[in-house]
């Protein structure tokens, strides 16, 4: 069971890096994705050739420990994480996404699946109209004690990935969105917490609290290394 | 007095026991002495008795705010849950003694007669009550033998011929009617959440385990004989705790390869994986699931998997809780290269939860052939949490329905063969009539 919702929860958790998504962007949207450009150092990006990011992950309630790390290049991704033995890859090698686990074994990612993965890259921060069909501002709510701006990224065949970002400081806290997987649609919400901003100036959360109902996991920003040399084949799908 | 004065008094009845010449010193007499210890230990007893009554009560808060949310079937059995509760947290509150305040927790939960709804409060409770523990297995005992339920009692179908068990004479085809001191009949009647006697025997008190009952003939034997530590391998996974791992693979005949396994867990998992591949251009092969509990439900997906051309679903969980996971399925994805050899599956009473779930989900999409005894009936999909207190609590969030929409809960898998164990084929041939009904399915398919 833990393990079925932790594969459907996990692809989305992962884009928590990747806050800002584009397509048709409505008038009152644009200066809001301005201010959170500037928030998040996002054109610090444009140099960038590759992140590697690496994390932990903990779901004290269900008493597992694990790890994960995100590779990703200009227009390929890929992430992984192992719990104890049960491993996962999901990639994007640049025009198909694929994943990789014990229990599916590997198969072709489509629809929301495939998004999911997709809207990591480097391209798809710097070009995020390119992967939605819309994104407008919701009705705002104050989520603790914190006024939020609500963004609503809409995509055909998906989910809506709902943000809200702090209106103070113009960095997404929170994202409500449902996962995809042969397993069913999974409810989540993630918590992004205590930003750091990287050498370069990239601004990320190095705490992501994921609420998926019965299942509850933190992950730790552990390390980030921009430009580093990629092995392409690490994005490629495995043979068996 | 001073408390640190008082404390070192304290310090030095517990070192020597007797009045010593610092009370002397002190001039203050044995008895007054005494008297303040006794007083103080109570004291500190009733505050100790308080703090974990009220532990136990902000369980069951906690335990009631998840079946609330939670819980796969609102209706709560029938039951009237909030009244339940109330009372359940009343007499908590009359309690002095935590063990008892929990005891009443679980007593709540047995109410509802589901499978898959446990509690273990914190451990040293559990400690203190020497009861068997469903998810921290602790020390193990080299279990010597395998068995079945048959007729009320277990019977031996294999055993380790080095064991001292078997020098005692324990052989194939008896059947056990009393572990010690304990009736089998009862333990049989009385297991709720597995059908896995092996906690049970593993975590025999004992260096020397005894066993009573019958051999094929109806003669009676009593044996006893030296358990051995466990040293095959335990897994760990989340909060289930040291289980002890057993797999076997082998060819039985030279085209049917044959895999027994214990539990759905990672390790045993990824054995039976390889074991599996290796039978590749094999005619047949037997997966053993008589006596598997359940385990982690994705892995019944990730076994079939390597039969599967076509994509399926094992089951369904359905759920009326208020936790929006309406419906989950059991995915079985093709393969690049799927396994085409004959299936077929042993199942038996004991055989439960995700085993149940790989037999029904393949026997309906026709990917295996179930042969054996009905099973368990015990299939509920669960997550188990470690709350703050240490109290490990499971709990169903779905009803499970198999591909076809049968509800596996109460009813188990009906095998297409069934096929009774047979004590005199055991002991005088050496003979499993289920692995052999297995062989003959096999080898009679063209």
């Amino acid at each position: 069971m833990k393990t079925k919702l932790v594969s459907a929860i996990f692809i989305s958790v992962l884009i928590f890096n990747s806050h800002l998504f584009g397509g048709t962007v409505s008038e009152k949207a644009k200066p809001i994705l301005a201010k959170i450009n500037i928030a998040l150092g996002l054109s610090k990006l444009k140099k960038v050739t590759s992140i590697k990011l690496t994390f932990t992950i903990d779901m004290p309630t269900q008493n597992l420990k694990g790890n994960g790390k995100t590779v990703i290049t200009k227009n390929k991704v890929l992430a992984a994480i192992a719990l104890g033995p049960m491993k996962m890859v999901s990639a994007y090698n640049g025009k198909s996404a694929w994943a990789k686990d014990m229990m599916m074994g590997i198969r072709d990612l489509k629809g929301q699946e495939a998004l999911d993965i997709k809207i990591q890259s480097i391209d798809a921060l710097m070009n995020p109209e390119k992967y939605f069909d819309s994104i407008d501002v919701g009705e705002g709510k104050t989520i603790g004690k914190i006024k939020c701006i609500k963004l609503i990224y809409k995509k055909e065949g998906t989910y809506d990935k709902v943000y809200f970002i702090d209106e103070a400081t113009n960095l997404p806290i929170v994202l409500e969105t449902k996962s995809k997987s042969p397993a069913g649609d999974i409810p989540s919400i993630s918590y992004f917490k205590e930003y750091k901003t990287s050498k370069n100036g990239y601004k990320y959360a190095s705490k992501v609290i994921v609420d998926a109902k019965v299942v509850k996991m933190e992950m730790n920003v552990t390390n980030i290394e921009f430009d580093q040399k990629v092995d392409d084949t690490i994005f490629e799908k495995p043979k068996e | 007095m001073k408390s640190e004065k008082y404390l070192e008094i304290l310090y030095q009845i517990s070192e020597i026991g007797f009045p010593s010449n610092y009370f002397l010193k002190h001039r203050m007499k044995y008895k007054t002495i005494l008297s303040l210890t006794i007083s103080i230990f109570l004291l500190s007893f009733n505050i100790l008795s308080s703090q974990e009554t009220n532990k136990a009560l902000i369980t069951l808060k906690k335990i009631n705010e998840i079946m609330l949310q939670n819980y796969f079937d609102q209706t709560y059995g029938g039951i009237d849950w909030k009244k339940a509760v109330k009372e359940t947290s009343d007499k908590i509150s009359k309690e002095k003694d935590g063990s008892t305040a929990y005891k009443h927790i679980k007593d709540l939960l047995k109410k509802l007669k589901h499978s898959h709804l446990a509690f273990n409060p914190p451990a040293k409770y559990r400690e203190m009550k020497k009861e068997k523990v469903i998810l921290d297995y602790g020390s193990q005992k080299q279990l010597p033998f395998d068995y079945a339920i048959h007729d009320d009692k277990l019977l031996i179908i294999s055993i380790d011929k080095k064991s001292d068990a078997y020098a005692q004479g324990l052989r194939l085809g008896m059947s056990i009617s009393k572990i010690g001191k304990v009736n089998v009949e009862d333990l049989i009647s009385k297991r709720k959440q597995y059908g896995d006697f092996m906690p049970y025997l593993n975590r025999f008190p004992n260096e020397k385990m005894s066993l009573q009952g019958i051999d094929y003939q109806s003669n009676l034997f009593h044996i006893k004989f030296n358990l051995n530590a466990y040293k095959g391998q335990l897994s760990d996974f989340g909060n289930i705790k040291g289980y002890p791992l057993s797999f076997n693979s082998k060819n039985i005949t030279d085209d049917i390869g044959y895999v027994k396994f214990n539990i759905f867990l990672f390790a045993p998992v990824f054995k039976v994986i390889k074991a599996i591949k290796s039978f590749r251009n094999h005619k047949g092969i037997i997966i053993d699931l008589r006596n598997n509990p359940g385990g982690i439900g994705m892995l019944a997906c990730a076994i079939a998997k390597e039969f599967c051309a076509e994509k399926y679903s094992l089951g369904t969980q359905n759920t009326t809780a208020k936790n929006d996971m309406s419906e989950m399925k059991f995915p079985v994805l093709p393969q690049q290269r799927p396994i085409k050899s004959i299936i077929v599956i042993l199942i038996n009473r004991s055989s439960a939860s995700t085993s149940e779930l790989m037999a029904m989900g393949m026997q309906e999409n026709k990917s295996a052939i179930i042969v054996g005894e009905k099973s368990l009936g015990q299939a509920l999909p669960s997550v188990i949490l470690k709350l703050d207190d240490g109290s490990i609590f499971q709990y169903p969030v779905g009803d499970l329905k198999s591909f076809l929409g049968k509800t596996l809960e109460g009813n188990g898998v009906i095998p297409d063969y069934e096929v009774p164990l047979d004590p005199k084929l055991l002991a005088t041939k050496n003979i499993d009539s289920q692995i052999q009904k297995a062989i003959t399915i096999i080898n009679n398919i063209k």
